[in-house]
């Protein structure tokens, strides 16, 4: 199925989602069984840990890879909010605590950003400007680099970065707006 | 309300950045005239931007 996937069969990739979805979820219960009070989750290590475990290096060409981290980006995205509400429901546990992504939005350090709150800053920042959202989503949840996020979108790394700047301070004005109100 | 043109808040963020900080209420106040809600979002972008630089580990983190 990979190597149909690789070879360029794009009815593959449709097929892979279940595939792709298991696997980061595996790797991503491991990480969260590790979970300290403390504890940061680096989507970037996940995402790659499911590449490389599920296509290597060898196999695959850099559009693959693109569409790979696409289709990851989302569903990691999934997997954390799911994994946030699970924590945030449970009353059995030592209290609440969101796990904290610490990847490229990050705004103070004492506070982190809760998962959640972050989710929905990104679903309104989508509904007014799509193509950012996306942006913000393979950037943080699939934690790709400016250039790989290029890739992707098909533009440059300079307009990543430019997007990415501007997207990012509404995502943070907009969290603490909704914290404010 | 219609938000803005994500153009319109890319240009004038990145024009506003390059701007000491003591000009830029006046040239926000001036390339927003008119348009209360734009620059209201801008200036709340701003200073999300600004506090976030301000602390050293996230600064780190944005620039990664």
């Amino acid at each position: 199925l990979l190597l149909a996937w690789t070879n360029g069969d794009r009815d593959a990739l449709e097929d892979l989602i279940p595939v792709v979805y298991g696997e980061l979820r595996r790797i991503a219960v491991r990480y969260f069984r590790h979970e300290r009070p403390d504890q940061t989750l680096q989507a970037t290590a996940l995402v790659h840990e499911a590449y490389f475990k599920l296509i290597g290096q060898d196999h695959a060409r850099w559009q693959n890879r693109a569409q790979f981290f696409g289709v990851a980006a989302q569903l990691m995205r999934r997997i954390l909010v799911d994994h946030a509400r699970e924590r945030a429901a449970d009353k059995r546990g030592g209290g609440v605590r969101p796990v904290t992504l610490v990847d490229a939005i990050a705004a103070s350090p004492a506070r982190g950003i809760d998962v959640i709150a972050l989710d929905e800053a990104l679903a309104r920042l989508t509904a007014l400007y799509p193509e950012q959202g996306r942006l913000v989503e393979l950037r943080y949840f699939g934690g790709l680099t400016i250039e790989e996020t290029g890739e992707v979108l098909g533009i440059s790394p300079a307009t990543v970065k430019r997007q990415w700047a501007v997207a990012r301070a509404w995502l943070l004005a907009n969290l603490a707006r909704e914290a404010a109100s | 309300v219609t938000a803005p043109a994500w153009a319109d808040l890319e240009a004038l963020f990145h024009e506003a950045l390059a701007r000491d900080s003591a000009e830029r209420a006046a040239w926000l106040a001036e390339r927003c005239a008119g348009r209360p809600d734009l620059r209201a979002q801008l200036e709340a972008m701003l200073r999300a931007h600004d506090g976030a630089a301000a602390s050293p580990s996230s600064h780190q983190s944005a620039l990664r």
